[in-house]
């Protein structure tokens, strides 16, 4: 189990995120069922998810490489852990 | 024609991802001073639209087997049951909501 490569921001509400009626929208596209529907909760949970995910993602990446322009190839070495680990 | 409006809207809600995904990659460039190429924001995209499409499967197949059609926020904690920083993350925000709610809710009681 990794810890967390990244770190807790204090002040969450300024930061950028994955606007939630977008979530929402593509949530809907992807469900397997007509019916199935998300509360604005789930969504809003759901985006925090993500954006963990996001971060997380960067955060590992730029970890790998020690400096420079973060580029595909970094990605895909800490894509493989990140989607076990969230 | 139906399967040809979806690959449109796919398409489309793929490239808003992308785009605001460019943002958040943006402020963490900044936070980090590291830059990120285009290519790193197109690949990072495409993880987190698979992601997000295995994630909205999983979710589906909870409150299914809850026996309802909607998706709760018990869903999405189900979804952080491996990792426990991850649930820690998910369930302060889904405390802070209800708290957010309760108090909403006690102001209007004392107004009337």
């Amino acid at each position: 189990d990794q810890e967390m490569a990244e770190e807790e921001d204090e002040e969450e509400d300024e930061r950028e995120s994955i606007p939630p009626d977008l979530l929402s929208r593509i949530v809907h596209e992807l469900f397997e069922h007509k019916e199935t529907k998300i509360t604005k909760d789930a969504n809003n949970a759901l985006s925090g998810y993500i954006d963990v995910f996001v971060r997380e993602a960067i955060a590992r990446a730029a970890q790998k490489r020690r400096g420079g322009f973060l580029e595909v190839e970094d990605l895909e070495k800490i894509a493989p852990q990140l989607v076990l680990d969230l | 024609m139906e399967d040809q409006a979806d690959k449109e809207l796919q398409e489309r809600l793929k490239a808003a991802l992308w785009f605001s995904i460019g943002k958040i990659v943006d402020e963490e460039s900044i936070r980090r001073n590291r830059n990120a190429t285009p290519q790193f924001i197109g690949a990072l995209a495409d993880l987190v639209w698979n992601q997000i499409e295995n994630v909205a499967i999983d979710l589906e197949s909870f409150s299914r087997h809850a026996n309802r059609t909607t998706v709760t926020t018990d869903d999405v904690l189900l979804l952080a049951r491996r990792n426990q920083d991850l649930h820690a993350i998910i369930k302060d925000i889904v405390d802070k909501e209800k708290a957010r709610k309760l108090k909403s809710k006690a102001k209007g009681k004392a107004r009337a």
